[in-house]
């Protein structure tokens, strides 16, 4: 990750546009962090998990699944806005998601995240703090280079673990219940 | 990590002995939990540590694992993390250290080598109890990645100093006098 300039952009000039230039970033309180292009591996298995989630969700009409670019807004001031590879969003929870909206102020129910090698642990920890404060109920830490799936289940006071699914087993969601994804699938 | 058994144990039968049969292991809210026996490579590295670390010894204390921290008493939780640096002026008189059966104070930097098998969410709760008792760095060493990353303490969260990389040395901030590259923590690896 870049700092691609140190000014401290606000609420406002975000609503208005700003990063103009950027499609891929996440702005952490007014600090505009350009993320780094992915990699081919890691594009793969987004689309992967896209294509077999998309199936399952939209058959079943549980609700809808974007791929990154969307803005998830953490809170306003100051500024704080996080791009999850996926996310899922329960029908129930966003009856008529508006077409022209541009970010999504309200917590996925689902955010996926691939892991990249080069990520740092610690902005791990602080996007999965984000992702409890606005109320997501779990996460998916995909690990492309040990091949697995680790599952988070919101709890009262923090992350739980619902478990850390190999490539000979399938993911356990408490929000999909009835998904039956084999991790050898995504990889 | 496997839990030994579902018998919840006091700082009492701790202090006594027990878990009596067990070296490693960590104490959550009372609960044994046994770690799984570490890979050929992991150890390589950790011994690498070791004795990249016993050279500075005029700036650091090194303890390895398994060697248990205490997070607290109630509500037993303990920790094994792989390498404990203690500065070197913080030790008076190694030689009472030495007589210590646990570490009962808090470690100046604590480093953990991750296996690929380590779930985000327990090293969350272990970066948690260390930041409780009041760790100032930590280092993950990450043999996957071959990379090792510095999180301090600051404010209100971890953050990174740094996802140090083979052709760099370790940047610390509670021990600035080390001079540690990456590429002799995964020598011969």
């Amino acid at each position: 990750m870049a700092e691609v300039a140190q000014k401290v952009l606000t609420w406002d000039e975000y609503v208005r546009g700003e990063p103009a230039d950027l499609e891929r970033y996440e702005i952490v309180d007014g600090v505009v962090i350009e993320l780094p292009a992915p990699s081919i591996g890691h594009q793969r298995v987004v689309r992967r998990l896209l294509r077999l989630l998309e199936d399952f969700v939209s058959s079943r009409s549980l609700g809808e699944i974007f791929p990154a670019p969307l803005d998830v807004v953490v809170q306003r001031n100051p500024i704080r806005t996080r791009q999850p590879d996926l996310l899922f969003v329960r029908a129930e929870n966003a009856p008529n998601l508006d077409k022209q909206q541009e970010r999504l102020e309200f917590a996925p129910d689902l955010v996926i995240e691939v892991l990249s090698p080069s990520d740092s642990l610690a902005e791990l920890l602080k996007k999965l703090n984000d992702y409890y404060r606005i109320g997501v109920k779990e996460v998916w830490l995909v690990n492309p280079l040990t091949r697995t799936v680790e599952v988070l289940a919101r709890q009262e006071d923090d992350w739980e673990l619902v478990g850390v699914f190999k490539e000979t087993e399938t993911v356990q969601s408490r929000v999909l219940l009835e998904l039956n994804l084999p991790v050898a699938q995504i990889f | 990590m496997a839990e030994v058994a579902q018998k919840v144990l006091t700082w009492d039968e701790y202090v006594r002995g027990e878990p009596a049969d067990l070296e490693r292991y960590e104490i959550v809210d009372g609960v044994v939990i046994e770690l799984p026996a570490p890979t050929v490579k992991h150890q390589w590295i950790v011994g690498n540590l070791h004795l990249l670390l016993k050279q500075q010894e005029n700036v650091v204390v090194v303890l390895v694992a398994p060697c248990d921290v205490v997070v607290r008493r109630e509500k037993l939780r303990t920790r094994q993390p792989d390498l404990v640096l203690i500065r070197k002026e913080r030790v008076s008189d190694l030689k009472d250290l030495l007589q210590q059966e646990r570490i009962d104070f808090a470690p100046d930097v604590v480093v953990e080598v991750l296996s690929p098998s380590d779930s985000i969410t327990t090293l969350m709760e272990k970066l948690d109890d260390y930041h409780q008792i009041g760790v100032k760095e930590v280092w993950l060493v990450n043999p996957a990645t071959e990379t090792v990353e510095v999180l301090v303490w600051q404010q209100e969260g971890w953050n990174s100093l740094g996802v140090f990389r083979r052709d760099e040395t370790i940047r610390s901030k509670v021990l600035p006098e080390l001079e540690l590259g990456v590429s002799q923590v995964f020598e011969s690896v």
